[in-house]
């Protein structure tokens, strides 16, 4: 690798001699984010300068796209620059991550887009896969960030390409984000293994989801979470699989105008808030518990006594004991 | 794909590019290139209409971009005549109503951009060193009565179209006042009835100025006798250069606010003296 020590030179280039960096991982440039960075430089110029390495009769960037950005809006004669020398293309990447990621949250398919080329070349170089913890230390991510990025980078191509395609477009005119496909696939991944019958329909069932998502049918990229809730509730609530397996089917069937929302109500709802009930009566039963080994019964105020005896009729009612 | 400030702009500059070659005929246009060398301002596309009228279109994924409003001075000062449209998604207009609005009322054209990439004109742009503001025009119409203040509208239509017709059309109205106080004078005998033949505003001012009984509206018919030698022929002079005309939309902004004022001076001279002060 090549020694990032070495001596950079400062100079005065015009943007009109910079081109972007085509290994950017950074690929969304939102308005609002852009016109501050625009109104700070308009006001006060560029106190940073812009990192390039010289490429031909150009420079090309590593750090410094928005300053960029901002300074041909601006039509600015020159931008302050370190020039270094050419990295190789693991060390661009590596670079590009180390320089952004740390300063700001960025979009998880700007991330993954590259991440997957960062593990080939990584591999190329080391002759063995990286692991998360490796890909954590390369690129300054956190390991649960390269989990998300790995749902995406897992996604087939047709889907990656339709999710460009939506972060092309101007925010206003997106309804599939990262966030959809993060959570769509994670929940898929937990239907998929507790009932394996889905694994070949799986891409069908992707069109159907992203289908009644921009539909209105399925409201909110949360609402996958509840997929997940109906697929673990036969191992967890000891939901019979059938009746696990026919609210999927409803809510797979591009026909069936069923939301996630409907499906788990109806199938698992009850179960889960009746488990919830449950967890609330043992912690009251281990309350009552410390209250007589303390002897503080005494010390009850009212209000609680209250709730106690209008407890104890309602148990005894559906229990059958008065 | 063209690249501008904001990543989500490149679907929408293919659009506009395609909306503004078909509106005007496939101009030449540049793509973020400087306007002037004292600009601080790229736009994200610009091109001439003819030699003396050039457009830039700013693609936002916002209404009001905030480089418009902070170059908003800079484009009035250079001395060429800017039209300055935005491009804007169409569900970023319909959120931010409030925002469109203030990019029309300070003279920006706008074009929306629908999912599926068609066009719309919502509003559209005037150069900039010649708008009038919507409340300074109205401050300009106050107390004059309704047939007055919509044949002033009709003017100002014909203005925002052509700075120099909307001109010569005020000098027009103001004849239609002289006309028809010319009439009330001679009606009263003020003046002879020879000097009210059709065409001619300056002999009926003439007649006018030397009517005794006219005597302290002197001021306000000396003026309006100016303005209209100035100003009625104004449209069939064309700039020779982009700077003529960036001095000669100047001079019809100020001609246009100064023929309202006109119109207010000479009615309320004529009402002074016991005429209707109409058209």
């Amino acid at each position: 690798m090549v020694d990032r020590d070495e001596k950079q030179t400062l100079k005065y280039l015009s943007p009109a001699e910079i081109q972007p960096n085509p290994e950017n991982p950074r690929l969304i440039f939102r308005q609002e984010e852009m016109e501050s960075l625009m109104l700070s430089i308009d006001k006060h110029g560029i106190q940073v300068p812009i990192t390039v390495y010289k490429d031909g009769d150009r420079y090309t960037l590593i750090d410094g796209e928005r300053r960029w950005r901002c300074s041909k809006k601006l039509n600015r004669k020159s931008i302050p620059a370190l020039i270094q020398s050419k990295p190789n293309e693991l060390e661009n990447l590596v670079l590009m991550y180390n320089i952004h990621s740390l300063r700001e949250q960025w979009d998880y398919y700007t991330i993954a887009s590259k991440l997957e080329r960062v593990m080939k070349l990584w591999e190329d170089e080391q002759g063995y896969a990286p692991n998360e913890i490796i890909l954590s230390e390369l690129t300054g991510l956190t390991r649960g960030a390269i989990r998300r990025c790995q749902l995406l980078i897992d996604l087939p191509d047709r889907f990656k390409t339709m999710l460009v395609e939506e972060l092309d477009r101007p925010k206003s005119q997106q309804r599939l984000s990262e966030d959809f496909f993060i959570e769509m696939e994670r929940s898929l991944k937990t239907v998929v293994a507790r009932l394996p019958e889905y694994e070949p329909r799986v891409e069908q069932i992707r069109d159907t989801l992203i289908a009644k998502f921009r539909a209105g049918t399925i409201s909110a990229v949360t609402d996958f979470r509840q997929l997940s809730k109906i697929a673990t509730a036969v191992e967890g609530l000891g939901v019979a699989q059938r009746q696990a397996r026919s609210a999927l089917n409803e809510v797979f069937d591009p026909k069936a105008k069923v939301s996630i929302r409907e499906a788990y109500e109806d199938a698992v709802k009850f179960e889960y808030v009746e488990k919830q009930a449950n967890r609330f009566a043992i912690s009251l039963l281990d309350f009552i518990d410390d209250v007589e080994k303390e002897k503080r019964t005494a010390e009850l105020d009212d209000d609680i006594k209250q709730s106690f005896k209008k407890l104890h009729s309602q148990l005894g009612r559906i229990l059958g004991l008065v | 794909m063209a690249m501008d400030l904001t990543s989500g702009g490149g679907s929408l500059i293919d659009s506009a590019k395609k909306y503004f070659a078909d509106h005007y005929h496939n101009p030449a246009m540049k793509t973020s290139s400087e306007v002037d060398k004292s600009l601080s301002y790229s736009p994200t596309l610009q091109f001439k209409i003819h030699s003396h009228l050039l457009v830039l279109v700013e693609v936002s994924e916002s209404p009001y971009p905030g480089i418009l409003s902070m170059r908003r001075t800079d484009i009035e000062d250079l001395q060429v005549p800017i039209a300055v449209f935005c491009a804007c998604p169409e569900e970023a207009y319909l959120g931010e109503q409030a925002d469109a609005k203030r990019l029309i009322n300070h003279g920006f054209g706008l074009i929306t951009i629908a999912k599926d990439g068609q066009a719309q004109l919502r509003a559209n742009a005037i150069p900039l060193i010649q708008r009038i503001s919507d409340a300074e025009f109205k401050n300009e119409l106050k107390g004059l009565p309704s047939t007055i203040k919509r044949r002033l509208v009709e003017a100002n239509d014909r203005y925002i179209a052509s700075p120099p017709s909307g001109v010569a059309d005020i000098a027009e109205v103001l004849e239609g006042f002289i006309v028809k106080a010319g009439k009330e004078c001679a009606g009263k005998q003020w003046i002879n009835a020879k000097f009210l033949k059709p065409q001619t505003p300056a002999s009926t001012l003439d007649a006018m100025q030397s009517a005794a009984q006219l005597s302290s509206a002197m001021a306000a018919i000396g003026s309006v006798r100016g303005y209209i030698a100035e100003y009625r022929n104004v449209s069939h002079h064309f700039p020779r250069n982009r700077a003529a005309a960036a001095t000669k939309y100047r001079e019809c902004r100020h001609a246009f606010l100064d023929g309202l004022k006109r119109v207010n001076s000479f009615r309320t001279a004529m009402r002074s003296r016991g005429l209707t002060g109409g058209l």
